[in-house]
């Protein structure tokens, strides 16, 4: 047979006219291209080309060869394009499996995701089951759970939450009454979202912190959503229901929101996917658009609806009766929640006229825009929060919890500060959180804190939260550690000090070491706390002796700590955070001494800025961080920043934290703000020596 | 026929503009760097005589912040200190540097490739990379003592006299640099004209060669000298604070204060500033005395050099390298490979779980390392473009401000990024850009801004010593014949400096990919980029992961650039063989 490849290299001789040229194209050398020529002729028995000079003619054979060859290498080309397009389009079959809660809105996110890759197609499949890790066949899950949901080798990525609460018919209310507070309910046939007869679900609460429970078991449970509200509309008792799928209902009057200050738990959205390597891109785009959209829906209060509605009368019927019903039905397995197929009410939705959408977006529109009447006040975009702590556990789970979305900057204090002032001219934060008290008061008396915040949660706070307080309610505390402890190698320290004081003993001469306040943001109330309880005479005694006894100076306590982990030195006065992380990595031996009078505190607080543009969500975000379970999230979510005292009753310590009732000397803040560059300067000036 | 076409619109443009093409190109140049650099500065500068300028709190002007430099005791210790450690790492940098540039170019070293990579690394590793690398093997618990035995490393780093070579180590690939893109091109009728007369070899280098390769030299000293005296990461990390404070410590100092002391940040950057004018005046008082257009028709490239494995100068190469970036980096990639620092060099210590946590976690470190590459390829290309036109401007035209550009474009180097990066706050962040429209703080394009003004002074310093080559009688020669000035750029000035203007983009890449201080007061929410990935990872004491991320990120920086140098090389190479034969065959006949 002929070697293909030589006739591969023929066609390029002639598309480009020479041997050299069709070198160069295909980075060949010469030799190889004549040679393979030759070749190719002595085995045809003819002549292919005729070169005489600079002319290139082919002879009758070798068009007759182009023109074959030219066949072969399209049919390669074709082929290596098929192959290759398979793994990099987005196109083929994407299982699907959605929970009912979003069956409604179903047919919209998947045009979307249809109409720009028209080799994309679906199955779809709804159902609330957990995700069988053998039989189940589905490439994404979307699942509403109120409960946790089974452990298995999928990846859930928490989309957001969404709210229970109670709602019912107008007509139903007329005849048996409207319940004005928790206890009312009793008296009424209650339906309500779940998987099965849990008392956790008929948990109220209201803004105020207080729970209700709904003791009477309920006449109907499912957790098919659409099941429940087509239940409402008849008129067959009050509906404990996601807000999302009553969200039309509501708009257009057919149900009311009954007790809306109380809601029930929050129903989450979780998309279970393969793990990222495993998916190709197809399934990385889907999952990733059916998130966003899925979140923007769901956490649009509205806004979205506007420009989502008028899509409706242009969809094309059959793609909507095709993904629904179609595809559905050979898929549907036994087993799948709720007695009747949730595509009704995506059908109960479809047979709207245009001036009915347009009428239902104005009540819409209008409906939030007076159930939120102060989020209007906001400027839009994100929330800008500046932080030096807790960078990554804050984004997701804030806009779960509260449906806004927060923009994180992260950068050590003292970048936040310079940034700050830097600003001050155009601020652009909204809400700070700063592991130092002292700042917010400093801040404050440059008036570029709010003020008289009152947050209503701020009876969460516990002891410490009001002992740090300011009356002025400017910031507000949310985490207390101390700013130093002594930390030592047990393996070469022998007798360990027992007081601050101790340091300035022979014995630890040149082996202990501690950050610069002037640098180091928590290391400042360690010095300003011996100030002020030694007072200024005292205080500068106790560091001289230190400096004397070679106290070594570190830039921040990050250095400190490695210092000591590397035995550079023997003890090191640092942060119950870095001391107690050493400590949790046992990876040098290492013991804390917590002097008996105590050690110097730092308080972290969060405020909001005066020139905020977003007072309501700033505001939202201060209650959030004065919820125990959001305390109690930071705590367990970043092991070095967590370990602090919260500031909120019923938050989680971490169990690797400094032990409970240790007692903590802060400095107050009117002392650390005046006589800070005071102490700074002295400090620094001394340390040369 | 060209002559007559050509004189009268020659005569009728000159009465009417009055300004050459090239003080068109010096003027745009000018508004570039006031954009990017001069009016940053200034407003920080400002600082120091007007407090609060800019924060809306003025204070009234004031020259007492300048003086007061002078009475406290660790301000007095800083500036000593980092004129001290700026000088000896230049003497030392400048003569390591420019020696291992001649070996390179002069004896065939089979190291010679290594080490122009190492070089390139060594720039663009971020300082603090460095620093973390000599912690790990010269302190107390380091490698050095502890798995070596060598107890005496400690005491010899950690010293003003050790911190001062470690620098020189970190920077002495600014002369090696320059030096080399100036023995890019060879007169060997100098040296044989030399040799002729009986000259022997180290006489010939002594008195034509190293005379000839002053400017480069020289420029080479000038920005090790400016680096040092702006780096913060490298002494401050191994000199424990107070031991060895500097300018750049004080200014973080200053800037750490709250209340924010912008005003003696300013007065502190101001010093910094003087100085180096200081230094850039010394060096051209030096260069004025004589000429350095010393290129001629029959320059030629310097040959490739063969492989050879001859002891000495293979020695010499191999014992910087091993100072310079195999200590530092090595003790990096062993942490990067351990599982405990602690417990050391053992099979069950190894592991790779700290590149699978940096490639893992939700692809943070990806799109970190995406979006920092964009930003400096076009920080690169940026500062590429606007140092070549201000290095042709300055070399080539009498543009009355070409020593504004100068200075301007080295007074960047000099200036902290945390200082030039606040700068970019108050011009950008003003009110009076936002009702502009221009409201660039918290858009990633202020980071491309921020990335070019902190790139242009190396990309220049590289163009100058490559320039300063180029006889201005060839560019004047190419103007009698017609040629306007981008034909002559394009024809005779590109061509020549093409390898020096390929190296320069490459150092601006390399040095916007890591650049921390700028990148981390600038950073838009949302948007990740590397060094403070990094440095992050760093701070929260993972050194596995932060070290596996900047091996991982430079190992990838430096493909890159060694990948375009090849490439270029390869291809000026092509270009001017296949045109040399022509050329001489007509010059022969």
């Amino acid at each position: 047979m002929l070697d293909l490849n030589d006739l591969r290299l023929f066609v390029a001789i002639v598309e480009h006219q020479g041997i050299l040229k069709a070198g160069r194209a295909l980075n060949l050398p010469k030799s190889t291209m004549s040679r393979r020529l030759a070749g190719l002729e002595a085995q045809l028995k003819t002549r292919l080309i005729i070169r005489s000079g600079e002319a290139f003619t082919l002879t009758p054979a070798g068009q007759d060869a182009y023109d074959l060859g030219l066949r072969v290498v399209q049919a390669a080309r074709d082929a290596e394009d098929r192959l290759l397009r398979a793994r990099q389009d987005i196109a083929g079959q994407v299982m699907l499996s959605a929970t009912s809660l979003i069956a409604a809105r179903l047919p919209y996110y998947l045009t979307a995701l249809t109409g720009p890759h028209p080799r994309l197609s679906f199955t779809l499949d709804v159902s609330e089951r957990d995700p069988d890790p053998v039989s189940d066949p589905s490439d994404l899950l979307l699942r509403a759970h109120a409960w946790s949901l089974r452990d298995s080798a999928l990846i859930q990525r928490r989309i957001c939450r969404n709210p229970l609460i109670l709602v019912a018919a107008p007509a139903y209310l007329v005849k048996y009454g409207t319940p004005l507070a928790p206890a009312d309910v009793a008296a009424h046939d209650l339906l309500a979202y779940g998987i099965d007869a849990r008392p956790e679900t008929g948990l109220l609460s209201n803004a105020a912190g207080q729970v209700e429970m709904l003791t009477t078991p309920p006449r109907l449970i499912t957790a098919n959503a659409a099941v429940l509200v087509q239940a409402g509309l008849e008129a067959q008792g009050l509906v404990l229901v996601p807000e999302f799928v009553a969200r039309d209902a509501l708009a257009s009057g057919a149900l009311r929101r009954l007790l809306p200050d109380w809601t029930g738990p929050a129903v989450a959205v979780t998309l279970l996917t393969p793990s990222r390597q495993n998916m190709n891109a197809t399934l990385r785009y889907c999952a990733d658009q059916i998130a966003l959209q899925v979140k923007s829906d769901i956490l649009s209060l509205g806004q979205q609806v506007p420009k989502q509605e008028p899509h409706v009368p242009e969809l094309p019927p059959g793609v909507v009766t095709k993904l629904t019903h179609g595809r559905l039905s050979p898929q549907m397995r036994p087993g799948s929640h709720g007695p009747a197929p949730s595509s009704n009410s995506t059908e109960s939705d479809m047979p709207m006229t245009p001036f009915q959408t347009v009428l239902g977006t104005a009540a819409l529109t209008t409906a939030t825009a007076l159930a939120l009447p102060v989020a209007a006040q906001d400027a839009a975009g994100p929330l800008v929060l500046y932080t030096n702590d807790f960078e990554g556990a804050i984004t997701d789970r804030f806009e779960a919890d509260t449906g806004r979305e927060v923009d994180v900057v992260q950068m050590s204090g003292g970048e936040i500060l310079a940034r700050i002032a830097a600003e001050a001219a155009n601020p652009q934060w909204d809400v700070l959180i700063f592991n130092g008290s002292y700042t917010f008061h400093m801040l404050d008396q440059q008036e570029a804190l709010l003020r008289g915040v009152e947050p209503a949660n701020l009876g969460n706070l516990n002891e410490i939260g009001q002992t740090y307080l300011p009356e002025n309610r400017s910031w507000f505390p949310i985490g207390l550690a101390a700013s130093c402890v002594m930390l030592y190698r047990t393996d070469l320290v022998e007798t360990p000090p027992t007081a601050f004081a101790d340091l300035a003993d022979p014995r630890f001469n040149g082996q202990f070491g501690m950050a610069d306040p002037a640098v180091a943001a928590p290391a400042y109330p360690c010095v300003a706390q011996f100030f002020e309880e030694l007072g200024d005479q005292g205080a500068r005694d106790l560091f001289t002796s230190f400096f004397e006894n070679g106290m070594r100076v570190f830039r921040t306590n990050g250095p400190t700590g490695a210092a000591l982990a590397s035995g550079d030195i023997s003890l090191a006065l640092i942060t119950s955070q870095v001391a107690y992380t050493v400590m949790a990595e046992g990876e040098v031996p290492v013991s804390v001494v917590w002097p008996e009078d105590g050690a110097p505190g730092v308080v972290r607080g969060v405020g909001i800025s005066a020139s905020t543009a977003r007072p309501e969500a700033a505001k939202a975000f201060v209650d959030w961080l004065l919820e125990p379970d959001t305390q109690s999230h930071l705590a367990a979510a970043i092991p070095s920043d967590g370990k602090f005292e919260p500031t909120v009753t019923g938050a989680v310590r971490r169990p690797d934290g400094p032990p409970e009732g240790q007692r903590y000397l802060v400095a107050s803040d009117d002392f650390a703000v005046e006589h800070e560059a005071d102490i700074k300067t002295w400090f620094a000036d001394q340390a040369l020596n | 026929m060209t002559l007559t076409s050509a004189a009268p619109t020659t005569a009728d443009r000159r009465p009417r503009h009055r300004l050459l093409p090239e003080d068109w190109l010096g003027i745009s140049v000018v508004l570039v760097l006031v954009i990017l650099v001069l009016a940053p500065m200034a407003a920080v500068l400002l600082q120091a005589f007007m407090p609060g300028a800019f924060s809306g709190q003025s204070r009234g002007i004031g020259f007492g912040g300048l003086l007061e430099i002078f009475e406290r005791p660790l301000w007095r210790r800083a500036l000593w200190n980092s004129l001290f450690l700026a000088s000896i790492a230049a003497v030392i940098g400048g003569l390591m540097g420019s020696g291992l540039a001649i070996l390179r170019h002069n004896s065939r070293l089979a190291l010679g490739p290594v080490l122009d990579i190492a070089a390139w690394a060594i720039i663009i590793l971020p300082s603090f990379i460095l620093a973390q690398g000599w912690i790990l093997f010269a302190s107390r618990g380091g490698l050095a003592n502890q798995w070596f035995g060598l107890g005496f490393v400690p005491d010899l780093v950690f010293n003003p006299w050790g911190l001062a070579v470690v620098m020189s180590l970190k920077s002495f690939p600014f002369a090696y640099l320059t030096v080399s893109a100036a023995l890019q091109w060879r007169m060997d009728d100098y040296t044989h004209a030399a040799r002729l007369n009986g000259a022997g070899p180290l006489r010939v280098l002594w008195t034509v060669r190293l005379p000839m390769l002053l400017p480069a030299v020289l420029s080479g000293a000038l920005l090790i000298f400016i680096d040092v005296l702006g780096d913060f990461g490298l002494p401050a990390a191994l000199a424990t604070t107070y031991r060895f404070p500097t300018l750049t410590y004080a200014i973080y100092v200053a800037i750490n204060q709250s209340p924010i002391r912008f005003d003696l940040a300013g007065v502190m950057a101001f010093y910094v500033t003087a100085i180096m004018l200081l230094a850039v005046m010394a060096y051209f008082r030096v260069l004025r005395r004589r000429r350095y257009d010393f290129l001629g028709g029959k320059a030629k490239l310097a040959p490739m050099s063969a492989r050879n494995t001859a002891l000495l100068p293979n020695g010499i190469a191999l014992i910087a390298l091993l100072l310079a970036l195999i200590i530092p980096i090595g003790a990096s990639v062993m942490v990067s490979f351990t599982d405990r620092i602690s417990q050391g060099i053992s099979w069950d210590n190894l592991t790779l779980r700290h590149y699978a946590y940096v490639l893992d976690t939700g692809g943070a470190f990806l799109s970190a390392l995406r979006s920092s590459t964009v930003i400096a390829a076009q920080a690169a290309i940026g500062s590429g473009i606007i140092a070549a036109a201000a290095a042709y401007v300055m070399t080539f035209s009498g543009f009355r401000l070409n020593r504004l550009i100068d200075l301007t474009c080295t007074l960047s180097l000099a200036v902290p990024g945390v200082v030039l990066g606040i700068g970019y706050i108050f011009i950008w962040n003003a009110p009076l850009m936002d009702r502009a429209g221009l409201s660039l703080y918290g858009h990633p394009f202020i980071l491309v801004l921020a990335g070019i003004a902190g790139a242009v002074p190396i990309a220049v310093r590289v163009l100058l010593g490559a320039m300063a080559q180029v006889p201005a009688t060839m560019l004047q020669a190419a103007a009698l014949q017609g040629a306007g000035l981008g034909r002559r750029i394009a024809t005779i000035v590109v061509p020549l400096i093409a390898a020096a203007l390929v190296s320069a983009t490459l150092t601006a890449f390399g040095a916007a990919m890591f650049d921390l201080a700028i990148n981390s007061i600038l950073r838009p929410p949302r948007l990740d980029v590397l060094p403070v990935y990094v440095n992050r990872a760093f701070e929260q004491g993972e050194f596995g992961a932060a070290t596996a991320a900047t091996l991982l990120a430079g190992g990838l920086t430096v493909a890159i650039i060694a990948g375009i140098s090849a490439a270029a090389r390869f291809v000026l190479r092509r270009l001017i063989q296949t045109e040399t034969p022509k050329g001489t065959t007509d010059a022969d006949t």
